[in-house]
């Protein structure tokens, strides 16, 4: 009578395979791919050359083991199972991991809750080792460059990802926990439990716990602070990482097996409102559209219409409350610091020999700020979802969709790395980096374009234009590390000359077009 | 019945009948073999099993679906009212009513998706809420908006249906080649489902309920919206088909000339009460001045607009 869970494991292998499979025989998704690796195995062998510095960060560890204490490291490694507990609270659990067909098809199946949770858990896991092999093989030249010990830079990530998985597992117990609580008690001193929980977290890292053995051997956020202060020579406490990492893989199976045992069918409905509640802002904007009357001034509205709507639609997600308060809290802190200059927040002390060799460093961190901050440019198409059709059939001309979703991601990535770009100055003292932070214009604007032209080709891949595909997200930063370079190069080569002015304008101008125009194509061949 | 099987032997791909044969453990120990020696002796051996096994049909208790008393309340907003529904084994009962009416609440609530506000749901005779993966064994749900895991092909997700619903491997490869030839989806077998257009998908998953032990106990939302005059045909042929053989069926659908030409009985739902019940005489008798379903749907749910 029952339903064994390798069946459903077994049917969650056959989809990634599947999913293998269509990657690599559909020849533009492995075209994207090879991009991706090849790209960023260039940018990573030219970041690699930067470990000749290696001298420069030798004596940060020293400096660091004499600022901080073993406490405070176990104190804010803390802070992380802290904010997923509190998270995980009001969050769905186990959930997470369903998509939007279990509604239908699993949930109505004679499949138990927990079997189900398993099942997908599973696919999940082995997907993100898939990526952070593909990753590791990526960073490869950093490591062999450097002369790290790569068995232990595996081990520190590997403890990171358990690490994070643990806490994926409290937050989830968490959820539970609290509709279990909401559903026994109509009190108000239900709302006790939010805060006994979190303190619950929290003790274990705080210091008045952690100066005992036992606690930095039990709790997972101990673990790994052991862990990565004995791999690092930070405050080493002398214990083979190895052993706490086996203890962390213990911490890693108890939480996977409580979770699992105590998911009953109340995710269920956890996820189904949650996809209720999606569905329902999609026909809100769907509304919001229909209201709109195009037929005066077609010609010059449509892109601020387009601009309007992504920005209100975009407000009424909670992150981008966050994310404009983190702009303006962010850019009144950097011009506070660079004004004044505060003795209890000093820069980081470069020794004068290293002055001029820390540039190219500098200006990496510059385009991987800058890719970081871009990454909303990727998600302007993407965020439409099934709308993307709608706007695609509107009497809009493809040109204006496309420059309008450009101009306002130039806009967002502009707003959210000027904050990034002002700690950088603040706390990196290179000569001449004032000057040298005017090249992250041409790279914002560069950035914005292929990020453009990466989620407009997603309808074109996939018809669940929801989930990018893989490729293309990670093609993104590669193609765009390889151009940051490449801006780098231009103005380097001609920094004595006055063609600079001529040259670098030509380029971002000409790739800003290519790329447009590349969206401009692929939004017209959707079908 | 066994005769049915035979046509289905008969119409099955080369690769099949191989996978049928190992099901059935048929040895062979020539390399090639006529067509018609396999077909026959295929047929030969589970003519066999059949005789041994008894192959009863289970029947469904009476009433198949029991909705008692039910709420289910969103936040403030009332989506169903104290809902008394029932549906027994050999009927087709309508589920009508305007949009926004409760239709697909009680479906959701009725499968298990979701937990009523208060009531109670029997199926088959198990409660949902005490027994749920007993009352779900019987349960087959079409959604009003169809979607399925885009990374699986329709063969492996009509075999992995079966294996969800323990159905033996044998009936499985039946069944599967039955379903598949009654909704035309032989060319799209090793698609996946992610490529397929609305109507196919629509009718992948019909396929995946019926690779199933008959009788059903289905929950169709909205299953004839999306698909082609031929497949609409098919599945209404198929669906009295499945009436006869004692399975019961609770259709919601605005398409109310589908309704009264399917459905025995009819609940007729507004703003989430029922607002009228029974078959379509006893509907006209309730509203008198009516002649059919459609008039009697308007007059229920806020009355004849005026020419
Ligand atoms: N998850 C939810 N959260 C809040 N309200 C909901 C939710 N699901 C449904 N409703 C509300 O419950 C009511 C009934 O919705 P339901 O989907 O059952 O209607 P329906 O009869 O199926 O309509 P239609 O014919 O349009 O499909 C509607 O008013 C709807 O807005
Ligand atoms: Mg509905």
């Amino acid at each position: 009578m029952s339903v064994k869970t390798p069946t459903l494991v077994k049917n969650e292998l056959k989809m990634l395979y599947n999913q293998f499979v269509r990657t690599i025989t559909t020849p533009s998704m492995l075209g994207f791919y090879i991009i991706t690796i090849s790209g960023a195995l260039f940018v990573s062998s030219i970041a690699s050359t930067l470990f000749s510095l290696a001298p420069l960060f030798m004596p940060m560890a020293g400096l660091l083991e004499s600022t901080i204490d073993q406490a405070a490291i176990f104190t804010a490694i803390g802070l992380l199972t802290l904010g997923s507990v509190g998270s995980g609270y009001f969050g769905v659990g186990p959930a997470e991991v369903l998509e939007s067909p279990d509604e239908y098809i699993m949930m109505v199946s004679p499949v138990q809750p927990h079997q189900l949770f398993l099942g997908r858990y599973i696919r999940r896991i082995i997907r993100k080792f898939y990526y952070i092999f593909l990753g590791f093989i990526v960073v490869l030249p950093i490591i062999v460059q450097s002369g790290l010990v790569a068995s232990g830079i595996m081990l520190a990530i590997l403890a990171i990802i358990v690490f994070l998985e643990v806490n994926y597992f409290l937050g989830g117990i968490c959820s539970i926990m609290k509709n279990k609580i909401d559903k026994r008690f109509k009190t108000r001193f239900r709302f006790l439990a939010f805060p006994i929980i979190i303190a619950a977290a929290y003790l274990p890292s705080l210091p008045v716990t952690t100066w005992h053995p036992i606690f930095q051997l039990g709790i997972p956020a101990n673990q790994v602070s052991v862990i990565l202060m004995q791999l690092t020579g930070i405050h080493s406490p002398g214990i083979d990482p190895i052993t706490v990492f086996v203890f962390l893989l213990v911490s890693y199976f108890i939480g996977l097996l409580v979770l699992t045992n105590i998911s009953d069918s109340d995710y269920y409905e956890l996820f189904s409102t949650k996809m209720s509640k999606e569905e329902a802002e999609g026909s809100f904007s769907r509304r919001v559209r229909g209201q709109v009357d195009f037929s005066e001034s077609r010609f010059t509205d449509p892109m601020i219409w387009i601009m309007l709507k992504d920005f209100w639609s975009k407000m009424r997600t909670p992150l981008q409350f966050w994310k404009y308060l983190y702009v303006i809290v962010g850019i009144a802190l950097g011009i506070y610091l660079n004004l004044f200059q505060p003795l209890w927040l000093s820069p980081l002390p470069i020794p004068p020999q290293y002055t001029h060799s820390i540039i190219p460093a500098f200006m990496l961190i510059v385009i991987l700020l800058t890719q970081m901050s871009s990454l909303t440019s990727l998600l302007a198409f993407v965020e439409e979802k099934d709308n993307i059709y709608l706007l695609r059939a509107s009497p809009f001309r493809s040109k204006d969709i496309v420059l309008a979703k450009y101009l306002l991601s130039i806009l967002e990535i502009g707003a959210t790395s000027v904050p990034l770009y002002l700690f950088l100055l603040y706390f990196f003292r290179v000569p001449g980096s004032i000057y040298l932070l005017t090249l992250a214009a041409p790279m914002i604007l560069v950035f914005a374009a292929t990020g453009i032209m990466a989620g407009a080709y997603v309808p074109v891949f996939t018809n669940t234009p929801k989930n990018p595909p893989v490729p293309l997200a990670f093609s993104f930063p590669a193609i765009n590390l390889v151009l940051g370079g490449i801006i780098l190069w231009i103005a380097s080569e001609f920094a004595n000359s006055t063609m600079l002015v001529a040259v670098l304008p030509a380029f971002t101008l000409f790739t800003v077009l290519l790329f447009l125009s590349l969206s401009v194509r692929a939004l017209k061949s959707y079908k | 019945m066994i005769s049915h099987e035979r046509e289905i032997i008969n119409s099955m791909s080369g690769p099949e009948l191989i996978r049928l044969a190992k099901a059935l453990s048929v040895p062979f120990t020539k390399r090639t073999i006529k067509r018609s020696v396999m077909e026959q002796s295929l047929y030969e051996t589970l003519e066999k099993i059949r005789k041994t096994s008894d192959n009863e049909l289970c029947e469904l208790k009476t009433p198949a679906i029991n909705i008692l008393e039910m709420r289910k309340d969103f936040g403030r907003k009332v989506a169903v009212r104290n809902l008394k529904l029932e549906v027994n084994p050999g009927e087709i009962v309508g589920l009508v009513g305007p949009n926004g009416a409760g239709k697909t609440t009680t479906l959701r609530v009725l499968t298990g998706i979701i937990k009523p506000t208060n009531g109670t749901i029997i199926v088959n005779g198990h409660r949902m809420d005490k027994n749920p993966i007993e009352a779900k064994m019987k349960i087959g749900y079409i959604p009003e908006r169809p979607t399925c895991y885009p990374s699986l092909k329709v063969r492996e997700y009509l075999t992995f249906i079966a294996r969800i619903y323990n159905v033996p491997r044998v009936d499985t490869l039946l069944r599967i080649r039955e379903y598949v030839t009654r909704f035309q989806l032989d060319e799209f077998l090793n698609s996946y489902i992610g490529t397929l257009s609305k109507g196919n998908l629509q009718r992948t998953l019909l396929a995946g309920i019926f690779v199933r032990a008959p009788p059903f106990i289905l929950a169709l939302d909205e299953p004839i919206y999306g698909l082609d005059p031929r497949g609409a045909w098919s599945l209404k042929a198929h669906l009295k088909e499945l009436k006869k053989q004692g399975s019961a069926i609770l259709i919601s659908t605005h398409i109310l000339e589908v309704a009264e030409a399917l459905c025995d009985r009819f609940y007729i739902m507004n703003d989430g009460d029922i607002v009228g019940m029974g078959t379509l005489d006893e509907l006209k008798i309730q509203c008198p001045d009516t002649r059919n379903l459609e008039e009697v749907f308007l007059t229920l749910t806020g009355g004849i607009p005026e020419e």
